[in-house]
């Protein structure tokens, strides 16, 4: 492989691994504060296209408009679900809730294939569609628009955990949700404070690859594993870890279409999920599980 | 008025009587102890005061109001807080971050301005840590503010807890058994500590073992057996007690 071969593969990879990457900050959000899988994941990401879509071409709103507008009704999904679906089964097992997210993850599908039908849609790039040149390889203005907005979003979560009391409120009911309760933190609005972000998230993601992949009522299932297979890579309880692994998870299955051949990238990151649960179940920068005697 | 009321407290697990039939009152300003040996349904009366065990039957009135059942952090808000018979620190947090946590009841800005970075976020953010400060200082911790809090010995998760207790601004803090796992040096710092505590206004309810430093400390002392209510008072008059040194004893010769 020629280096600038290499390196078109390097920034399709860390492209498709940003969206994973917002995917997989979801997963860990929820998973923080509800030692939950959230099997509806993926199905912020589509909502998130496929509200924008409507918002855009059927309302006729500006996309600078639509996109915010799209992340603001995910997120209120989000906490819908929380309030209807996981608060009141609260006291069941992780196994009844985690089944639970499997259903709704049905629901919100079936709904959205009877709202936009069953083609895929897309939307505009945000910026044109004018390729840049790059040491040999082009990069699309959508592409370092997916990138951009993954760093900020990243770089703003964890202001938001280290310079903010809610940040601090949130990090306590995850490590310690009894004693946070008693040091005055009300963690049941912290658990839907953590769907309302982790929706958010997932239906930025969804805006950002709309442009590049199209969107349709069928892809949560898929991007949801994926991010969750980054999720797993970086370790579920660790956003940074989360971040990385989507990013990592990408680029693997990046390179392997130029090594392998593209009908194999599903494969790869399955098989990469596969072998971390494997060899290390607590993700690259997990917590080491502890051995069980 | 009495600042806590408690009247008839009563708690059953399944057909086991914990706490029955509890009455005692806490004045402001007061240092009182609640003693009496293992399984006699201390730690139950504290759960039921911060929200954690809900009563069976009984009251529990706070400054007037009624908080038998209510939430844990509800009752937080009201001006009740703990700390832990086995410490429950945040872990993978820094000691003066384990004490802002508790700052968060206290604090208004949301999640939108802390992110966006607003003024009075960030302004918010720096007093809490100001007061995470000064009360580390109180408890003598001021040194170890950027530590781990999972590097500190069993005596210092104490010291932090209380740190912590003590940001929510409480009117009643409850130390469940502060002493456990401290030498005679660290106790006697703790009695300082509870000292200066009660000094700031904070009226102050404890649950111990470590009988020389109730009876030093306290004002009043409650103690319960079996879950009963079996002797109140100053220090001096319960250290008489028939009942209590029977209670006491009693147990000293099942253990020989």
């Amino acid at each position: 492989m020629h280096f600038d071969q290499f390196l078109q593969y390097l920034i399709s990879g860390i492209t498709s691994g940003s969206i994973y990457a917002l995917i997989a900050l979801g997963f860990t959000l929820i998973h923080n504060s509800t030692k939950l899988i959230n099997f509806a994941q993926g199905e912020f990401v589509m909502l998130g296209g496929l509200i924008a879509i409507s918002l855009y071409s059927a309302a006729g709103l500006p996309l600078i408009i639509a996109i915010p507008i799209s992340i603001i009704l995910v997120a209120i999904v989000g906490i819908v679900f929380e309030r209807l679906a996981i608060r009141p089964l609260r006291n069941s097992s992780n196994i009844t809730l985690i089944i639970v997210t499997v259903g709704v993850s049905i629901l919100l599908k079936n709904v959205a294939m009877i709202l936009w039908g069953r083609d895929p849609q897309s939307l505009p790039a945000f910026t044109g569609d004018k390729p840049i040149a790059l040491f040999g390889a082009t990069i699309t203005p959508q592409a370092l628009w997916v990138i951009a907005v993954t760093v900020i979003t990243v770089v703003l979560l964890q202001v938001f955990y280290k310079r903010s009391i809610v940040g601090k409120a949130m990090k306590a009911s995850a490590i310690n949700p009894p004693a946070a309760n008693l040091m005055g933190i009300n963690t049941s609005n912290i658990v839907m404070l953590s769907f309302a972000m982790s929706a958010g998230f997932g239906a930025m993601a969804g805006v950002l690859i709309t442009p590049i992949s199209m969107t349709g009522y069928s892809v949560g299932g898929f991007l949801g594993l994926k991010g969750f297979a980054g999720a797993v890579l970086g370790g579920l309880d660790n956003p940074v870890g989360a971040v990385l692994g989507g990013v990592v998870l990408g680029i693997i299955e990046s390179l392997s279409i130029g090594i392998i051949d593209s009908g194999y990238k599903d494969a790869v990151a399955f098989f990469i999920l596969l072998l971390v649960l494997f060899i290390r179940p607590s993700g690259i920068l997990g917590d080491k599980v502890r051995e069980k005697v | 008025m009495p600042l806590l009321e408690v009247k008839n407290l009563c708690k059953q697990f399944g057909g086991l009587t914990a706490v029955d039939n509890v009455d005692f009152r806490v004045y402001t300003d007061q240092i009182k102890a609640i003693i009496g040996p293992n399984g006699a349904g201390k730690t139950t009366v504290f759960n039921m005061l911060t929200g954690v065990d809900k009563p069976t039957s009984g009251k529990i009135v706070f400054e007037g109001i009624d908080i038998s059942g209510k939430k844990p952090h509800v009752i937080t808000g009201l001006g009740i807080s703990r700390t832990f018979q086995n410490t429950q620190i945040f872990k993978n947090m820094s000691v003066v971050e384990n004490v802002m946590v508790g700052r968060h009841i206290r604090t208004k800005n949301g999640m939108l301005k802390c992110m966006i970075g607003l003024r009075s976020a960030r302004i918010e953010d720096s007093e809490s840590m100001d007061k995470a400060c000064s009360l580390l200082k109180l408890v003598g911790m001021e040194k170890k503010a950027n530590k781990s809090a999972d590097d500190l010995p069993v005596g210092e998760r104490h010291l932090l807890e209380i740190a912590r207790a003590l940001a929510t601004e409480p009117k009643l803090l409850l130390l469940d058994e502060p002493a456990a796992g401290l030498n005679n040096e660290e106790t006697g710092k703790l009695a300082e500590v509870i000292y200066k505590i009660r000094g700031g206004g904070v009226t102050v309810l404890l649950v111990e073992h470590d009988m020389s430093l109730v009876m030093d400390i306290s004002d009043e002392v409650v103690v319960l057996n079996f879950g009963e209510k079996i002797a109140e008072g100053p220090p001096l008059l319960i250290q008489q007690d028939g009942q209590v040194i029977q209670a006491y004893l009693g147990q000293a010769v099942e253990h020989a």
